[in-house]
């Protein structure tokens, strides 16, 4: 549970208000990638303003999604016990989510 | 965790149909839900049929015609009939409401009339109010100041005394909470649109002292934080105020105190 909610609410919204350019970021990529050869995707991410850029990418959307994902859990999931279980299980997903990814993005 | 479907005891079934009045030519009729504790059986919706010619042009005029004329077991809260004192609330036609202020000819087809959602029912339309008056208590809506007590009245200026219309004004009902998912789901921890928008009128009220000890109680995951703006609120105040606005208005204060603290 937030020790601090209005932190929560505030980073909720910053992290929000920053997904509108990276979406337009991801756009770039879902809509470049399908035509590229493996070799030109290996040397796209290797220019480092698109590896930093993705890697904001996926940190950023994976914090705003563990916020929301924390907001839902605290909604439906009643009782402390299980309550606690369901918010280490939803940090450890996001950790492994943001972990892999960025793994992936660097060793391309 | 999650409950998916009614307890087998409350589910609702068909209840007992009156008969038609003898003139029934401007007839309407009105599903009403039913349950008594002292008997073991489910909720049921009785059928009666009123006749609008011999009754006044208000639900809650029709309640009490089926409870002074047909049924006097009825058992429903009313009290001022004139949309003050906020007893009659109740769910009709699927909107949470007053009685005494919804035309019968306002509704088309059946009246089907319910008591308000997600509370513990006492009996018939009569919902159990206490967690909601608790609520409304533990937001302290009274004036807390450290000031000396004036010897004639506290002096309030024009425009801070503005601010509190659109607050005050709230009869405590409780259509807005009772209408509201986040306060369905988590009731005895999320303090509801009615607590909130009364918590608002004191932390805004120019006399009060006690501002930032007001927001610092509000400063917790599920008193203020559950509100998802989902704006049920506001839709079914039957004051025409806005508690969403209320609640957005304590969020903002939250984050600039939170923003002056750490700058």
């Amino acid at each position: 549970m937030s020790k601090s909610p209005t932190r929560h609410f505030i980073y909720q919204r910053i992290t929000a208000v920053l997904n509108i350019p990276l979406s337009v970021f991801l756009l770039y990529l879902i809509f470049t990638i399908p035509s590229m050869s493996y070799m030109e995707v290996s040397s796209l991410f290797q220019k480092p303003h698109i590896t930093l850029l993705t890697i904001i990418l996926i940190i950023n959307f994976s914090y705003h999604m563990k916020l929301g994902m924390q907001m839902i859990i605290e909604d439906y999931i009643h009782g402390a016990n299980n309550l606690r279980v369901a918010l280490l299980l939803n940090n450890i997903l996001i950790s492994i989510v943001i972990i892999g990814s960025i793994y992936s993005v660097v060793t391309i | 965790m999650v409950e998916l479907a009614l307890p087998r005891n409350s589910k609702i079934t068909e209840g007992k149909k009156w008969p038609l009045p003898e003139n029934h030519n401007n007839t309407r009729e009105f599903k009403v839900y039913r349950w008594n504790p002292e008997d073991d059986k489910n909720p049921s919706m009785d059928t009666y049929y009123i006749d609008t010619e011999d009754c006044g042009p208000m639900v809650l005029d029709a309640l009490m015609k089926i409870k002074s004329d047909i049924d006097t077991s009825l058992t429903f809260r009313r009290s001022c009939r004139e949309g003050v004192c906020g007893s009659c609330a109740m769910n009709i036609d699927g909107v949470n409401r007053l009685a005494c202020t919804t035309a019968i000819e306002d509704i088309k087809g059946a009246v089907n009339i319910y008591p308000l959602p997600h509370q513990k029912v006492i009996k018939d339309l009569v919902p159990d109010l206490k967690n909601f008056f608790d609520q409304h208590r533990s937001v302290e809506p009274w004036l807390h100041t450290k000031s000396e007590e004036p010897q004639e009245e506290w002096i309030q200026s024009k425009e801070d005394r503005e601010q509190l219309d659109g607050l005050y004004e709230c009869i405590m009902c409780a259509c807005c909470s009772t209408s509201c998912p986040s306060y369905w789901w988590n009731s005895d921890k999320y303090l509801g649109p009615a607590a909130l928008l009364q918590a608002y009128r004191w932390i805004i009220d120019s006399r009060d002292d006690e501002r930032e000890a007001r927001l610092d109680k509000l400063e917790d995951p599920f008193k203020l934080y559950r509100c998802h703006t989902i704006m049920n609120c506001a839709k079914a105040c039957p004051k025409g105020l806005n508690p969403a606005k209320a609640i957005a208005s304590i969020k903002k204060m939250m984050v600039e105190r939170r923003v002056s603290k750490q700058a």
